[in-house]
């Protein structure tokens, strides 16, 4: 079926941003923002003025660290990377995510609503 | 838990908003320009696929406000404006400043003055070692319920005997 892709929500995001910039290293915003819509099958839409707040909110709270260089078409980006601390919150974000999920699941699942 | 950290990162920010400003646009740009190149190599000609990023970012703008409401603290950036605003009008209508100024000052000067004043005279107790002082009277063994004065040759006996008081003073009847 032929859906429109929706916007991120935003509690999500900063759980997608950290997953994303774990599996590959280092990326500036844009490769961020493109990887991000790959990965959900171009169900998401991520535009800038959603991902870059989103990005210096995770930079402000020490999960990522953000440093200029230069890209693979040698432009000059500012490319993140994931810190300690972003790891960190990285494993506990996915399992409360996990764990919300499955409660919710069992809500919407008939055999357990019995 | 990270809480204070990025509010101490957002007040530095509000202290330098324009460098943070500038280095989001420098961003921007290079994320637009990263976008342009790929639409290129899908195919488009530069000049529609400038246009097509463009129209598709939906509003730089609002990107940047986002960008600043949440690198900076929005409540003292619209105090600062609110003060430099102030500021200006002021010295837009130097006569009225002028006004303005010396009516306070009168008003708060006159207003400290008379509170010093009360406050000295009314509010603040007379001696604050009032519990230290002492009143001697001589005894009539007839009449316990009654004292009488001393003359001043008894007073002066008191006074050149004393060892006991700091001070000692006499008052004088009439």
């Amino acid at each position: 079926m032929g859906r429109k892709p929706t916007d991120v929500w935003q509690g999500t995001l900063a759980l997608m941003a950290l997953k994303t910039l774990d599996t590959m290293g280092p990326t500036h915003g844009y490769g961020l923002a493109r990887r991000i819509e790959q990965t959900s099958g171009d169900r998401l839409s991520l535009n800038y003025g959603t991902l870059y707040p989103a990005l210096l909110k995770l930079e402000q709270e020490g999960y990522i660290v953000g440093e200029w260089g230069l890209s693979e078409t040698n432009r000059k980006a500012r490319f993140y990377r994931l810190t300690r601390a972003g790891r960190k919150r990285l494993e506990t974000a996915a399992r409360e995510w996990d764990q919300a999920t499955e409660i919710i699941a069992r809500f919407l699942s008939p055999e357990e609503a019995s | 838990m990270r809480r204070p950290r990025a509010w101490a990162i957002r007040l530095a920010g509000f202290f330098d908003a324009r460098g943070r400003a500038r280095q989001f646009d420098a961003e921007l740009q290079s994320h637009l320009e990263m976008e342009i190149e790929d639409n290129v190599s899908r195919g488009m000609t530069p000049d529609e696929a400038r246009r097509r990023t463009l129209a598709a970012s939906g509003g730089i703008q609002a990107a940047r406000e986002a960008y600043r409401d949440r690198s900076g603290v929005p409540l003292l950036d619209t105090l600062a404006q609110d003060i430099r605003f102030a500021v200006r009008m002021l010295r837009k209508a130097p006569g009225f400043t002028a006004a303005a100024v010396l009516i306070l000052a009168l008003g708060i000067g006159a207003n400290g003055a008379m509170f010093s004043l009360v406050n000295a005279l009314l509010l603040r107790p007379i001696n604050p070692g009032a519990s230290e002082l002492i009143g001697l009277f001589s005894g009539n063994s007839t009449r316990p319920d009654a004292f009488r004065f001393f003359s001043y040759p008894e007073y002066v006996d008191i006074r050149d005997g004393n060892d006991v008081f700091e001070h000692l003073i006499a008052e004088s009847g009439d």
